[in-house]
């Protein structure tokens, strides 16, 4: 357990700080952070910046918020629009709103019912996404993989007429893998089913394989 | 110095672990990053493994697994120096010093299967300064005890290492780094070695 300092950061309005090592940093309004910042809690309910690297225990992520290093959190929550520059690293990170991450994504447990674009490697043991619009990741890979489609069939459908709802990843690669409305290249897994609405070019199997009739995999093999 | 490589397929089949496991210690640091090679083949993307390092690698976690936490593993095999201990059969097998200065070093403190940080880099300067040929055993065994008992106050700090000869008698002074020092006529300043730099220097060649 790290110890922390008794400061805290308190940004109601417009205004901008260092960084540095504090106990709670909550962003209500508009607030940039020069500076690495490290701290037990950090809460943002506004416009927030943080122009160096972010670690802490617990971050809510409320408002738009914009991350120009790596992040690390144990717990995470976004319910806004997050872009982080480098990596996201964590425990448990849920994410309901937008987030696009340049660098890898690595946590124990990661949870999606937003959308996401992960520009490198989605790493976690339990990967749970409901998909509600364009996700993607170069790579998913975990322990369990479970990629759900969203709400009504109608309301996707209709989207789905102006932009791309998949989940698109050129490997997913996990121990237990089930997909629902998913894109990729090749799936390698030991039990794989793959569910409704998948366009999959090359599935490796180890112990069992199920492929619903409305998904396309061009090619399967057991290794 | 192309290593022969592994694919993440036969990886895993052939040591018997899972997807979870392998990407559990990935996220742990137990498996560096820059051994993840990514090269297209004819099904697509795949992954490949340097050979060797990644099965000595997997073979090692798998071992020490059920008696020390992967958070003490990645710190095994953490590439930064202070906190980190090294097999003495791995350093033999890598011939990163002479033979010689090992066996300096095995007279003095005896037979270990780990070497600690102090230890490690007391081998390396050993070594170096050996390899000039300005130094000779003797000098090595007074090198060794003067690192041995004094390095370890320096605390992390920077410290340059003298080697001072005066008519024909050698010592050995530890001093901050950057300091200037003045010596009467007679002595000679053989060498001036800053550990810090023979540190950066034994820990890319621990990452080759």
């Amino acid at each position: 357990m790290n110890d922390y300092p008794s400061g805290d950061i308190r940004i109601n309005g417009i205004a901008s700080s260092n960084g540095g090592s504090f106990r709670q940093v909550s962003i209500d309004g508009m607030g940039t952070i020069h500076g690495d910042v490290t701290c037990m809690e950090i809460s943002c309910n506004g416009t927030s910046k943080v122009e160096g690297n972010l670690r802490s225990e617990r971050a809510s992520i409320n408002g738009i918020a914009k991350i120009q290093g790596a992040a690390h959190a144990d717990q995470l929550r976004i319910d806004g629009k997050v872009t982080i520059q480098g990596k996201l690293t964590g425990e448990d990170i849920q994410v309901n709103g937008h987030i696009k991450i340049l660098g890898n994504c690595e946590a124990e447990r990661f949870e999606s019912n937003g959308i996401f674009i992960i520009q490198g490697m989605l790493n976690a043991d339990i990967i749970e996404i409901t998909a509600q619009g364009g996700c993607s990741a170069h790579e998913i890979v975990g322990e369990q993989i479970t990629i759900k489609h969203a709400g009504s069939q109608f309301m996707t459908k209709l989207l789905g007429v102006f932009m791309n709802t998949h989940v698109t990843a050129t490997a997913i690669e996990g121990d237990y893998i089930s997909l629902e409305h998913a894109t990729a290249s090749v799936v390698r897994g030991g039990r794989i089913s793959i569910g409704p609405d998948c366009i999959i070019e090359r599935v490796e199997y180890k112990d069992e394989l199920h492929i619903h009739p409305s998904s396309k995999v061009k090619y399967h093999t057991q290794i | 110095m192309e290593d022969s490589l592994i694919s993440k397929k036969d990886l895993l089949e052939l040591t018997g672990i899972s997807y979870g496991q392998l990407y559990r210690w990935k996220r742990k640091d137990l498996i560096p990053e820059d051994w993840f090679i990514r090269k297209s083949t004819f099904t697509g993307q795949e992954t490949f493994f340097p050979k060797d390092k990644i099965l000595d690698r997997i073979d090692k976690i798998l071992n020490l697994k059920d008696n020390a936490s992967l958070d003490d593993l990645a710190d095994l095999f953490s590439p930064n120096l202070t906190e980190m201990a090294l097999y003495s059969a791995d350093l033999k097998k890598r011939s990163i010093v002479s033979d010689v200065s090992w066996q300096l070093l095995t007279a003095q403190f005896g037979e270990a299967e780990v070497l600690t940080y102090e230890r490690l880099i007391a081998l390396y300067v050993l070594n170096q300064m050996l390899q000039t040929g300005e130094m000779s055993l003797d000098e090595g065994r007074i090198l060794l005890q003067v690192l041995n008992d004094h390095y370890k106050k320096f605390d992390g700090k920077s410290c340059d290492l003298i080697f001072i000869r005066k008519m024909g008698v050698a010592t050995f002074l530890l001093i901050s780094g950057s300091s200037e020092v003045y010596l009467e006529d007679h002595a000679k300043l053989v060498q001036r070695i800053a550990l810090s730099s023979s540190i950066e220097a034994l820990k890319t060649r621990l990452s080759e």
